[in-house]
């Protein structure tokens, strides 16, 4: 993150932003291509205040325009609405214009104890590991995880509240937040029937040698709108590793309904390497347990279909100045059941993508 | 925050980009969309509609019945690229059945328009589901889809 002092004392503000252009293709029954642009910034300002630090953050995307309310192309992904109620399969939806906008205040209580609350009008409880657009290990894949229904809260939460205490190597949260979602891309904050009644906590420990573990735990209430959904509790578990060479995230995420559903899990695994002169690779594979609903073939597949994907990249800084400019490919091999082969055209649909990212 | 790359000023191999960008370009086809005319034996998925509202509300997911209330349906027919079958190549007939067998009762009200009138019959909080049995007479495919989860509500 680029920062620069404030004209408060020990203040600054920082930003970053980063953008593919990409060419996304998909294969098979449901294949289809897309030119566009995933994108983000983000904007933050903090500095010291009433004995301890202030830090405020934005992140906003242009997405909506830039994937138009289709998103972009990606078999397998969960079924979304656009905003006239069309059913969109095989994508991932766009992000929206505000993906966060919050406050934090942390105060530290002695040398091993320190304290925060974190409050959002937009942004993520302490739910699963890092989103995927904050990981390390997914900083240079354009492509989201299928799975991150069952693992984070990937969707920000139109209203967030979180404490956590900070004691030694070991990092407790808890949220609550509203776990409500507009169906569609078009708008910026929504606030019908708002509530923060959905919970959360996380425990994070630092291991050592780069290495942090995390366990999670979620209750969410039946939802209507978008990303419909019936009460259910989420549970997760993952290892993180950040070093110099290696950037390696581990998750294991399930939904388990209430109600006598049966549970539905997921597994991630995803990597980025990097090497001298530029050259990165990066790598992801899942495992997921997709609902006929989620594929919108309700009533025509069971109810639970097990699916899967691995995917490999590669990427290459190309100029570096005061933006970053790289160029990258990836194809990714999804794995689906025999009574998924006739919606896919195969057992193995493929999909690849080429892209350039500028970061600054 | 991270950079993504790191090092390196000079671009690659552009022949290679050039190869791969080219190769996109070929491989773009659009999917053909669009109702198609053919047999039941293409039909892959089926959707349930209704017909009596001014939209036509998608309830393959949930299928609310209110208690002493019919509601008219419709079963689309699609294959597996997700193109709607409209007319299918042959009348076809739809059968119905339910778990549990006394939730509803359902009766073909136009079998070209593959319409249906739907009644519940158990008390309201009910629910289980409906399986949608679709003949097709002139080549004697049989395809059943569901279940479809009906909830009984109370009447108002």
């Amino acid at each position: 993150m680029h920062a620069a002092p404030a004209s408060a004392p020990g203040w600054h503000v920082g930003w970053h932003g980063t953008a593919f252009v990409q060419y996304a293709r998909t294969f098979g029954t449901r294949g289809t291509y897309q030119l566009g642009s995933v994108n983000r910034v983000m904007v933050q300002a903090g500095g010291p205040a009433a004995g301890g630090d202030v830090r405020f953050d934005f992140m906003g995307s242009i997405e909506p325009l830039t994937l138009t309310d289709r998103g972009v192309p990606q078999l397998l992904q969960a079924s979304f609405h656009t905003s006239d109620g069309t059913i969109i399969t095989d994508r991932a939806h766009p992000s929206p214009w505000i993906m966060a906008l919050s406050a934090s205040y942390e105060r530290a209580l002695s040398e091993d104890v320190a304290v925060s609350l974190y409050g959002a009008a937009i942004g993520e409880p302490a739910l699963g590991p890092p989103v995927y657009i904050h990981r390390a290990s997914a900083e240079a894949n354009p492509v989201v995880p299928l799975g991150h229904h069952l693992q984070d809260d990937t969707h920000s939460s139109y209203g967030v509240v979180t404490a956590a205490v900070h004691w030694q190597r070991l990092h407790l949260e808890a949220s609550a937040f509203n776990e409500r979602q507009p169906e569609g891309s078009d708008h910026v904050f929504y606030y019908e029937g708002a509530r923060l009644d959905a919970y959360s906590a996380r425990a994070t420990v630092a291991a050592g040698a780069g290495w942090s573990l995390f366990g999670t735990y979620g209750y969410l209430p039946a939802m209507t709108q978008g990303h419909a959904h019936g009460a259910q509790h989420r549970i997760g578990t993952g290892a993180i590793l950040t070093s110099p060479t290696w950037l390696v995230t581990f998750v294991y995420g399930a939904n388990d309904p209430i109600g006598g559903a049966r549970t539905r899990r997921s597994v991630l695994v995803e990597a980025q390497r990097l090497w001298p002169g530029g050259h990165l690779f990066f790598t992801r594979a899942e495992f997921v347990q997709r609902t006929a609903e989620e594929l919108e073939l309700v009533g025509s597949i069971n109810e639970v279909q097990d699916v899967g994907a691995v995917q490999l990249g590669y990427g290459r800084e190309v100029w570096r100045g005061a933006v970053t400019v790289g160029v990258g490919a990836h194809a990714t091999v999804h794995v689906v059941t025999p009574q998924l082969e006739p919606f896919y055209g195969a057992r193995m649909p493929l999909a690849f993508g080429v892209h350039s990212q500028v970061s600054w | 925050m991270r950079a993504v790359h790191a090092g390196g000023v000079r671009l690659g191999r552009p022949r290679v980009a050039i190869g791969i960008l080219s190769a996109a370009v070929l491989a773009c086809q659009p999917a053909p969309s669009g109702p198609v005319s053919v047999p039941l034996a293409d039909a892959a998925s089926a959707r349930v509609y209704t017909v009596q509202t001014t939209t036509a509300q998608d309830w393959t997911g949930h299928i609310p019945l209110t208690e002493g209330s019919t509601v008219r349906l419709q079963v689309r027919l699609y294959t597996a690229s997700g193109r709607e079958i409209v007319p299918p190549a042959n009348p076809v007939g739809l059968s119905f059945s339910f778990a549990p067998a006394t939730l509803a009762s359902a009766t073909v009200a136009d079998s070209a328009l593959r319409t249906f009138d739907l009644t519940p019959t158990d008390p309201p909080e009910s629910d289980g589901g409906m399986t949608i049995r679709v003949t097709e007479a002139a080549t004697g495919t049989t395809k059943s889809f569901g279940p479809f989860y009906i909830l009984v509500h109370p009447a108002q």
